[in-house]
């Protein structure tokens, strides 16, 4: 899998980065680490705990993270999650997480794939 | 100059929680600064105080674990040697109030992820050469003059009063002269010091003994005290007026502003910042004398907020326009030549006068960027006119003061001109003289490098504050523009003297005068009568649009 192919299945903005970044080694150098990142993991967490601070913080790194390597549908769900959770609507929150959790999950998927692939 | 950018490495500290953003943040810098790294405010904090290196610039995040931005900014104020660094906020672009309030809370500019390599390398370069250029160091505890605590021990001294403080409710009082470095010049060092003493007992007879004095600057003084009414600061401030007529420089202009009841939870240089906003306030209103600090402010630091977030995004899609305003040449009776000034209607906020964004834009550095784009659109234009054989004259652009901190200012636009092929000779370069004060060597070896490739050079708003004749005779001047104060003034007997004794030294140091702002035929014949060359302003037209300015040239 190219990197292309990978922010396309994934309903990435491949351009987006480029254009930002300028070379794709630098892509490829923090794709893989987006693996690692625990921010999708503490947003989890505090849900399960009611800690609406935490998990904002949380989906709030996300959103940034996310930005960043232009993970487009992941990063407007990060949005979406984050804006609710600013707003301390804990409830709405829970309710719209499992958009977050699919987009995560197919985008971790995608970029563990193309890590394996690498050289 | 040049040597403080090619030399040692600088060294950014980067505070974010999250490791790729601290990771890509750390890859766009890392070929030009030293980059540290720490994963919350209080790990950034400690990097500080550990003192290992000079950190020029620090870029932080605001939602952090274990300390958040504004814990951090709330600690970094509390230090006076931290203070000064510059700090740059990483934010996610749709939550403009916490950037209004990091902004506020002392951090000078912010930048939205995700992040884009050009504009973080160009906004942490321009900061940090903005910063160095103009740092003063102010680590004594005592001013020398009035013995009254410099700035940053004024801080320091405020805190602790207001901290220790829960039942009183306390005010910031600020006192400004105006143009003191003017008044330096004109009566000289002791006359000046015995004036800044004459105020600070003044002052002290009006606050009494339990109020804390600072010297916030060469011309401002502070006063942290009681609360007191708006008719009673405006009777303090009538009483220094009064006290200031019978001191050693009688003409003395002294604005005065306050924010009352101040709010303790943030740092003292934000409090004194507000305080110095509202004199900006009593300033420009003519006739004022006193202003306070209100919740008016809040919706300013809004749009200056909104004006600051808009700007990359205006130049990229074109929204400066550049108009042209002829300078009428009296001796050929024709247009002689044109000023390129810079237009902005932005699609949200309308029309947005260059005196607002302008002030905004050289303090925090873009202003650089703005000018060298309005010189290029002018190149462009030039180019075009010249290729199409339309009528064409020289065009003079603005450096701003801010722009002289720029270590490759004079390649930079000889490379614009050299772009476009336009002989050097239709490029003029306008330059003030508040330029010459901030960096004098700078100022003077960039100008010499820019008249000796060929332009032009004038020398804008000459006679507005701070003028010196000295001026003259140090700098590669071609051109004098006498500043709109001289038009509207026309016909005071005192000035004419002074107008006809200018004319005859640029005569005698063959530098050609430009007159702005002038409006009627009154004043036009009074300055041809004077031996002035050309005429700027609307008397023979207001700055024009391109297409406009071409038709004006074909009729004139």
């Amino acid at each position: 899998m190219t990197v292309i192919e990978c922010y396309e299945k994934i309903g990435g903005d491949y351009e987006n980065v480029m254009s930002r970044l300028k070379n794709e080694a630098l892509v490829k150098r923090f794709l893989p680490m987006f693996l690692s990142d625990p921010s999708f993991r503490e947003l989890t967490d505090a849900l399960e705990n009611d800690d609406v601070g935490t998990a904002f913080r949380a989906a709030h790194t996300l959103k940034g993270v996310t930005a960043n390597l232009s993970l487009a549908r992941l990063n407007s769900a990060a949005v979406e999650i984050t804006e609710m959770l600013r707003a301390e609507e804990l409830l709405r929150a829970k309710e719209y997480f499992p958009n977050v959790k699919e987009a995560y999950d197919k985008t971790f998927e995608a970029i563990e794939q193309l890590t394996h692939e690498m050289p | 100059m040049k040597e403080m950018s090619l030399g040692k490495k600088r060294t950014v500290l980067v505070v974010e929680d999250d490791l790729i953003n601290r990771e890509i943040l750390s890859a766009i810098l890392s070929d030009s600064y030293t980059v540290l790294q720490a994963e919350n405010g209080k790990a950034g904090l400690e990097i500080l105080e550990s003192g290992g290196k000079e950190i020029s610039l620090i870029l932080l995040d605001i939602q952090m674990p274990v300390m958040n931005g504004y814990e951090f900014l709330d600690a970094i104020g509390q230090i006076p040697s931290f203070r000064s660094i510059p700090i740059i906020i990483t934010t996610s672009s749709n939550a403009t109030d916490d950037e209004i309030k990091c902004l506020e809370n002392g951090a000078s500019d912010f930048v939205s992820k995700p992040y884009n390599p050009d504009i973080i390398l160009r906004r942490v370069g321009s900061m940090i050469r903005l910063r160095e250029a103009s740092s003063v160091i102010n680590r004594v505890e005592r001013d020398s003059v009035t013995g009254l605590y410099s700035r940053d021990f004024f801080y320091i001294n405020s805190e602790n009063i207001l901290s220790a403080s829960t039942q009183i409710e306390y005010d910031i009082f600020c006192c400004e002269i105006m143009s003191l470095k003017m008044l330096q010049d004109r009566h000289g060092k002791a006359k000046t010091e015995k004036l800044l003493i004459g105020i600070t007992k003044a002052l002290e007879d009006n606050f009494g003994s339990d109020s804390l004095y600072g010297k916030l600057s060469d011309n401002t003084f502070s006063v942290l005290t009681a609360h007191k009414s708006k008719e009673n600061y405006e009777s303090i401030s009538e009483n220094l007026r009064n006290a200031v007529k019978n001191m050693s420089i009688p003409d003395t202009v002294l604005h005065f502003s306050a924010y009352p009841c101040v709010d303790n939870s943030i740092p003292a240089p934000s409090l004194c910042n507000r305080a110095l906003t509202a004199l900006d306030e009593a300033k420009f209103q003519f006739g004022r004398q006193f202003a306070e600090f209100n919740s008016e402010f809040k919706d300013k630091y809004a749009r200056r907020h909104a004006i600051l977030g808009y700007m990359e995004t205006a130049i990229k899609e074109n929204q400066f326009k550049v108009y042209y305003q002829p300078k009428f040449s009296l001796g050929e009776e024709k247009v002689g030549g044109a000023e390129a000034l810079v237009r902005w209607t932005h699609p949200e906020l309308g029309f947005i006068s260059p005196g607002e964004f302008i002030p905004l834009f050289e303090s925090s550095g873009f202003i650089t960027e703005l000018d060298f784009y309005v010189a290029e659109q002018t190149c462009k234009d030039l180019r075009e006119w010249i290729d199409a054989g339309k009528p064409s004259v020289p065009v003079s652009c603005n450096l701003s003061r801010a722009d002289f901190s720029h270590p490759a200012l004079a390649e930079t636009i000889v490379g614009i001109a050299d772009k476009y092929s336009i002989p050097h000779e239709m490029l003029h370069i306008e330059v003030t003289e508040s330029a010459y004060t901030d960096n004098m060597q700078a100022f003077l070896d960039t100008v010499q490098k820019l008249h000796k490739a060929g332009f032009c050079i004038e020398l804008d708003d000459f006679g507005a504050g701070y003028s010196s004749l000295t001026v003259l005779s140090e700098m590669d001047i071609d051109i004098l523009k006498l500043d709109m104060y001289f038009a509207r003034n026309m016909g005071l007997p005192k000035q004419d003297l002074i107008l006809k004794h200018i004319f005859s030294i640029a005569q005698k140091l063959n530098i050609d005068v430009v007159a702005e702002g002038v409006e009627t035929k009154e004043q036009s014949d009074a300055f041809r009568s004077m031996g002035c060359t050309y005429i700027q302003g609307y008397y023979y037209s207001k700055p024009l649009p391109k297409t406009q300015f071409e038709e004006y040239l074909i009729n004139n």
